[in-house]
């Protein structure tokens, strides 16, 4: 029992000591305050924030303006391509 | 100021009020960031990978269910998976320069000081950081956030049982290490 007991005891101080020396490793680290600010900022205000204050008038008119921006890319896009074949048919009979 | 449950909080915030998520991020960031920084060993990294948590658990507070387990559980879940991403690109593109445990003096202390106190803190430190994932893990929140091993359990998803005797077969590697390492002698 006698020798029990001592490897028992051996291997709680053994415990005790790397804990106390864990304990002296980890300590509380504050962040730095201007990250806290930056931080919270992003959260309470950043996308979706805006997007929840968009009214259905802002939605329509930003879903409106994209539509007439593509079609305009698109019509920008199928002129050249016409432009650039009708130039390459004249091309060969002035030759 | 009345004191509101967190649970009222939890309800606010999953129905996308951003004053109540904003309350608990009042409430967890310290702790997160303490988290990450001991598993990342720098503030930069610290920094970037606790907004990054914050982001996604807001992206996803929605989907959160109460499951009788803390709020916290939840959030140093997102914390583990995040760092352990950091830890495999690390991995994949570079080593963790040894350099990097200098930077866990940061707390405005004058450097030449911090680094001749605490030699032997970084020393430990860096064998720290070569355990597995899993007891960095259960260290971190064990002596950082001073948590019981019922607490970590509900993290770790791990009976208590499982993670009393985790902890102790980290002490003893770490037992190992410092024996191995020439850090053996008591402070």
């Amino acid at each position: 029992m006698g020798v029990a007991k001592q490897i028992i005891d051996a291997s709680k101080a053994t415990y005790a000591s790397i804990e106390n020396r864990l304990a002296g490793v980890f300590k509380t680290v504050p962040p730095r305050k201007e990250f806290i600010r930056g931080l919270s900022h992003q959260i309470k205000i950043h996308p979706p924030a805006i997007a929840n204050r968009l009214t259905d008038l802002h939605l329509v008119l930003i879903l409106l303006a994209s539509m007439f921006s593509l079609m305009a890319l698109i019509l920008v896009g199928v002129r050249a391509v016409l432009t650039f074949f009708n130039g390459r048919r004249r091309t060969p009979r002035q030759a | 100021m009345p004191e509101i449950k967190e649970e009222e909080i939890l309800g606010r915030a999953s129905q996308g009020d951003r004053e109540a998520f904003g309350q608990l991020y009042e409430q967890y960031v310290t702790r997160i960031f303490n988290y990450v920084y001991y598993r990342t060993g720098n503030v930069h990294d610290a920094e970037d990978l606790t907004a990054r948590v914050f982001h996604r658990a807001l992206h996803h507070i929605q989907n959160y269910t109460d499951r009788g387990l803390p709020f916290s559980a939840w959030l140093y879940r997102i914390a583990h998976n995040l760092v352990a991403n950091w830890h495999r690109d690390r991995s994949r593109h570079q080593e963790i320069p040894l350099d990097d445990a200098s930077l866990l003096h940061y707390k405005g202390e004058p450097p030449e000081s911090a680094l001749v106190q605490n030699q032997e803190t970084e020393a430990l430190l860096r064998l720290i950081r070569h355990l597995p994932s899993e007891r960095q893990h259960l260290l971190v929140l064990k002596f950082v956030e001073h948590m019981s091993n019922a607490e970590i359990g509900a993290i770790m998803s791990r009976s208590e049982g499982a993670v009393k005797s985790l902890y102790h077969r980290t002490l003893l590697a770490l037992r190992d290490e410092l024996e191995g390492s020439g850090l053996q002698g008591e402070k």
